[in-house]
């Protein structure tokens, strides 16, 4: 299997190409566009910096080895641009790891033979959109996370690979709660390439029985912080 | 909230001043809320949708008479398609709400989310990232209001967030500049209802 990375910055895409490299039968291929929020140059030159910075601190040569080899690509437009699409279908990618911070369109998404997978922060088909955990939480529903197929919705892609609850009962505050579970995507991103890889996987279906949530207001927010710290 | 409520100039409320004493006066003196019931289809209405809200938020009795819902896909389609245009879609609402507590109705669920959404998404950010200005007042309060309806007829949960979130977002000293700058204070009464509503829940 052939598989991307895809996100804005290369600390991120690499912490989820640590996790995943020795999964059997796949390579890897990480892919950055720039941030939304930054020029295409200063984005370039930041993942570079940070490339750099990542191999010699460590005494790990990977990062200068996926550049080399290839492996690692700037994208100098979004990934929905049709220059940026074009170079994903050149790859010829069978799935894609979401580590960037947007919602990718129909276009980016069918440059990916099987799909886009996402880790979500949330059981789904239940718990969509933002501020789930703290919406699980408040109405006494389990915690977990997702990992599935996106589609250009919010958290409605139809299939699901993996959908697993979560102990979070050690921690005192969303935060360190909510910050825990996203570090899992390291985790679940890699069972589900497992479960890819070593073929016929059992998808659940992502049926839209559930509710999109909102981001939570201050005054719920502080219910569940006491409902996380009585724990 | 009562207080913050109380603390609005009611002069400031133009022609609606007493409508706006009376609600401010209603809410310190802690009177007890007349129960509503949701529709379980529609139910008619022999007034317009402003009155009909000034009605419900003053407490009084707004008589309630089943009959047929109008068609819902067709009227999500508009207010879809209405996106960029607050005043068609005030206009939309108040023709199709004359009985406010319709928004809570079985056939009216498709709609009811997409309002959600829409204040909670893309006017949320708007407020957020650049000014409450950019937005029509008066579009915004009677989504407000109609939301803050439903959140008192419904044990969904974030129907009241969002009210709780607007609250927050929403300056307190805010009179907006518009003929119907009353829903502000129709908007905080029915926010009281629904949290005393749920208050068995957020206790």
């Amino acid at each position: 299997m052939r598989i991307g990375i895809l996100a804005h910055s290369f600390s991120a895409a690499f912490s989820i190409y640590k996790a995943v490299e020795d999964v059997p039968g796949q390579q890897l291929f990480i892919i950055l566009s720039p941030s939304p929020h930054r020029s295409r140059w200063t984005s370039y030159l930041a993942n570079l910096a940070r490339l750099v910075f990542t191999s010699v601190k460590r005494f790990n040569f990977k990062p200068l080895q996926l550049l080399v080899t290839r492996r690692l690509i700037f994208l100098g437009r979004a990934f929905h641009d049709q220059r940026s699409v074009d170079t994903l279908k050149q790859l010829k990618l069978d799935v894609g790891l979401h580590k960037a911070g947007v919602i990718y369109r129909d276009v980016t998404i069918d440059a990916f033979r099987l799909g886009i997978l996402n880790h979500h922060i949330g059981i789904l088909p239940a718990y969509r959109g933002r501020s789930v955990l703290e919406w699980s939480i408040l109405q006494s529903d389990p915690v977990g996370v997702t990992v599935f197929f996106i589609d250009s919705g919010i958290d409605t892609g139809s299939q699901i690979l993996l959908s697993e609850r979560v102990d979070i009962s050690r921690y005192r505050s969303i935060a360190e709660a909510k910050r825990y579970l996203f570090e899992l995507d390291q985790v679940f991103l890699r069972k589900a390439l497992v479960l890819l890889s070593e073929g016929k996987p059992s998808f659940r279906q992502n049926d839209g029985t559930g509710r999109r949530y909102f981001v939570m207001s201050k005054l719920f927010e502080s219910v569940v912080e006491r409902l996380v710290q009585g724990s | 909230m009562c207080k913050s409520a109380s603390e609005l100039v009611a002069n400031a409320f133009g022609e609606m001043a007493g409508f706006v004493s009376h609600l401010q006066k209603h809410l310190l003196d802690g009177q007890q809320f007349r129960t509503w019931r949701a529709p379980e289809t529609w139910f008619a209405s022999g007034s317009d949708a402003l009155a009909a809200i000034r009605v419900l938020a003053a407490n009084e009795e707004l008589e309630c008479v089943i009959a047929e819902p109008p068609d819902a896909s067709s009227f999500l389609y508009d207010l879809q398609a209405s996106a960029r245009d607050p005043q068609r879609r005030f206009d939309l609402l108040t023709a199709r709400y004359l009985h406010p507590l319709n928004i809570a109705a079985p056939s009216e669920d498709s709609i009811r989310e997409h309002i959600l959404e829409r204040l909670m998404v893309a006017d949320r950010s708007r407020i957020e990232q650049h000014s409450l200005r950019l937005l029509n007042a008066g579009d915004l309060l009677l989504r407000l209001n109609l939301i803050a309806i439903n959140a008192s007829l419904t044990d969904d949960l974030r129907y009241l967030d969002a009210l709780n979130y607007y609250y927050e977002l929403l300056p307190s000293a805010w009179y907006p500049d518009s003929p119907r700058s009353w829903l502000r204070v129709s908007f905080l009464t029915f926010y009281v209802r629904a949290l005393m509503v749920h208050s068995a829940h957020i206790s």
